[in-house]
Parts: C-alpha cells; structure tokens; sequence
C-alpha cells in the first residue's frame, strides 16, 4: 500500500446530505460525532463542503425537486469518492415506495457503493459503512488510474 | 568562521525545513487534546499529515486559474515571512511579508466569485483590520526598546524583550487566535456558518498547499512570541540557555491557544473588533507609558 492509499484510507472528509427524509437517520448521523461513538478518531471530519469531500452520506429518499441539487452536489466532489446511502429509505425507497413526489431509492440517482439499511440505523452501522467505503475509495483510484493508462495506451 | 556560518545559516534553514513537520504535530496535538476534553478518543497525533497527503492525491477541480496563483503567493509568502524571521532580518519587514500573506488569501477568497469566499475574504479583512495595527505598533515598540528594527538587536539587548514589554506581549496574546484561526476569532473559517470561508472553492492539491500554509503559520507565529525571551536565564547556579526559554514561551503560547479555543465561542466580527482592539490598544499605550517613564527607549 502507497503512502497516498494509506493516507486516504485514514481521512475520509464526510458530507452529510439529506435528501428530505424523516431526519431520523440524520441524528443517528450526529450521533456518530459524540463521545460514546466518535467517528472523529478514524480520521472523520464534517465537511458542509462537497469540494473538501471524500464520502458524500445520503440520507432519505430523493425527492423530485432534490433530483438536480444532490448531482449537482456529486459532480462537485473531487475523484475518488463514494456515496453511501444511509437508512432503508435512502436504500430500497422504504415507506416512500411509489409515492409521488419521490424518486424513490437513491441509486436511481447516483451511483450508489454502500447500502447501510435500518429504520432508524444504529451509529454502529454508519461507522461499519464507513469503514467499508475505505477500501472501495482506494479501489476506485485504482480504476481510474488504470482507465487513465490505458487511454494514454490507446492514444499513442 | 566555518562553525559560527553553521549556526547562523544552518540552524535557521533546518528550522524552516522541519517547520511544516513542527507546526502539523502541534495541530495534531492540539485536535488530540481537544477530543480528550470533549471525552473522545480524538483523531492520531499525525492526523493532519494523513490529511495533507490525502488531499495531494486527489483530483483538483479547477473553477479558474486566478485564485490558483493567490493561493500558491499566499503559500510562497508565508515561507518567505517565516524564512526572514529565522534568518533574523528585519522585523518591520517580516511582519509586512506576513500581512500580505494575509492579503493574498483575501484575494483568493474575492476571486473565486463564490458567496461564500467573498463572506469569508470580507471577514478575513475585518480581521486584519483588528491585528494589523496592535502587531505594528509592537513592533515599534521592539524598535523603541531595542534601538533597531533588525531581530539581531533583540539576541544582543542586555534584558530580554519581557522585562521591557510585558503588556505589549500580552496584547499580542489577545490577538493570537486570530492568527492561528482559532475560537473565539475563527469568524472567517466558520465552517458552521460559511462552508470554509475563502478556502471553499479549493479542492484537491491545491487545497493541501492551503493545509501545508497553515502549519508553517502556525510555527510563525509561536516564533514570533518566542522571540519576547531570547536570554539566558540564570537561576541558582545554573544557566537556562535563551533557546529554552523562547521554547518555553512559545509552549505557553500553545498552550494558550488551545486552552481558549475550547473555553469559548466565536464572537461576531462587530464584537472582535471593539473588544480586541480597544483593549490592545489599552494595553500597548500603558506599555508605552511604562517605557517612556522608565527611560527604557532608545531614540
């Protein structure tokens, strides 16, 4: 492991968006930042910032009108970076199923990496899927890497 | 010859190579003894260097090339200042480097056409409007006591800077977390408030210059403060050596800083303002009295 991945796997900088849920799953959320779970000593940071971040948190199902403001949000954020969809609403849709001002779940949206389903999650959960967007942040600059060789490859 | 070069060039450039490496422990440390008092476990001490190499490895998104070059002065000047300030060249003139690091972030912030960077580039001015002068007129009075401006003439004065100007380092005490960026004068950083004030539209590698800046600040500033005690100290037979005494002072100047951040909330750039700059400059013109009437200056 590179310097490089050892570092990224050791700050992940976090938004938390929430997409017009019940705000259950966003004080779960908060939750993770007190002293009886700290989130803070794997390196997290809070960001309100998408250009500072690495890990964008999703809270609640889209609805019609958050569609353009969360990409617009994910096309802001610098390469590599995951999207975790927080709670069984964010996941599956949940109770918002076919309702008609939602989109329903978030991967109709954005490309989703981590499913963290639960109504409402433990902080326990948010802190395990972090820890697995870890491996997969690396992962993905791997790929980009990669595809950037082979284009080169294919140029010359 | 040769060893007296060593300890006038060499000393001062290894110092300012291992500044960044100085100033990230001490942030880290200070991020560590927060979270202990919050009763957190708290980030590894090396936390900020796992940050700056992160953000070297990331992709730079780019809104325009100006706040680019205002960003990467603002990182060449704070290395210069700190350079000046351990080579011992002027005071005057380092403290105005210093100022127009400062400058160069509020270009950047008014640059980057973003509401939030104009907010934070107006605040960060407020801010320099408060400390500017009460640093200044520090620096005069480093002048007025020890007949030069050169930082050479305070190592060669017969009594360190403290016994002179004990009210004007205090001052400079009240106006330190604004430098160092901290509560209660984090007003242009106030990430609840306005995302990261001038460093919003940073991102990627350019961003991590901002992270690197901010150590080499850091370790300026405590220089700065340390230079108020560069004698020896005699005590009971033995000779405290100057260097361990400014090491003390800049300690207590760390310690100072952290133990303020976490005792206090952000005040509002009105209230800053009044409040840091009345009472430093309270506290400067009763150190001046105290000169003048002592018959300390020199003209």
């Amino acid at each position: 492991m590179s310097l490089t991945e050892l570092a990224r796997k050791k700050s992940p900088w976090v938004i938390h968006v929430g997409s017009g849920g019940c705000n259950g799953c966003d004080l779960e959320i908060l939750a993770c930042l007190t002293p009886r779970y700290d989130a803070s000593r794997f390196g997290v940071v809070s960001t309100g910032n998408p250009k500072h971040a690495d890990i964008m948190l999703v809270v609640g199902p889209v609805t019609l009108k958050y569609k353009e403001i969360i990409k617009n949000l994910y096309d802001q954020m610098p390469d590599p970076k995951v999207v975790i969809a927080v709670g069984t609403c964010a996941s599956t849709g949940g109770i918002y199923q076919g309702c008609y001002g939602h989109c329903g779940s978030v991967d109709r949206v954005l490309p989703v990496d981590v499913y963290v389903p639960g109504c409402n999650v433990r902080p326990e959960a948010v802190i395990d899927g972090l820890v697995l967007a870890l491996d997969i942040l690396n992962e993905k600059e791997r790929k980009i890497l990669e595809d950037k060789r082979s284009k080169a490859k294919g140029a010359a | 010859m040769a060893d007296n070069m060593l300890v006038t060039y060499g000393v001062p450039l290894v110092l300012l190579i291992l500044s960044p490496f100085i100033g990230g422990i001490l942030i880290g440390i200070d991020r560590k003894v927060t979270a202990r008092l919050q009763n957190r476990a708290g980030p590894p001490i090396v936390q900020p260097f796992y940050d700056v190499l992160k953000l070297f490895g990331k992709e730079d998104k780019i809104v325009n090339k100006t706040y680019l070059v205002f960003g990467s002065a603002y990182f060449l000047t704070v290395i210069l200042s700190l350079g000046l300030l351990l080579f011992r060249y002027d005071l005057l003139i380092t403290t105005f480097t210093f100022g127009l690091s400062f400058i160069f972030l509020v270009l950047a912030g008014y640059s980057t056409r973003s509401q939030f960077g104009y907010v934070g580039a107006t605040r960060e001015l407020m801010q320099m409007l408060t400390y500017e002068p009460i640093l200044l007129f520090t620096v005069f009075l480093v002048r007025l006591v020890t007949g030069s401006f050169e930082i050479n003439s305070i190592y060669n004065a017969a009594q360190p800077l403290l016994f002179a100007l004990p009210l004007a380092l205090l001052a400079i005490f009240v106006i330190l977390p604004i430098k160092a960026r901290k509560s209660p004068f984090d007003i242009a950083e106030a990430h609840q408030e306005i995302a990261q004030g001038p460093e919003t539209e940073y991102s990627g590698k350019f961003l991590g210059l901002l992270y690197l800046t901010h150590f080499f600040e850091l370790f300026f500033i405590l220089w700065f403060v340390g230079l108020f005690y560069v004698k020896d100290l005699p005590v009971a037979g033995f000779v405290i050596p100057g260097i361990a005494m400014q090491v003390l002072l800049m300690l207590i100047a760390y310690v100072f800083l952290i133990v303020v951040d976490n005792a206090t909330a952000r005040l509002r750039v009105d209230q800053m303002l009044k409040q840091v700059f009345i009472l430093g400059m309270i506290l400067l013109i009763l150190n001046l009295a105290y000169i003048i009437v002592t018959g300390r200056w020199i003209a």
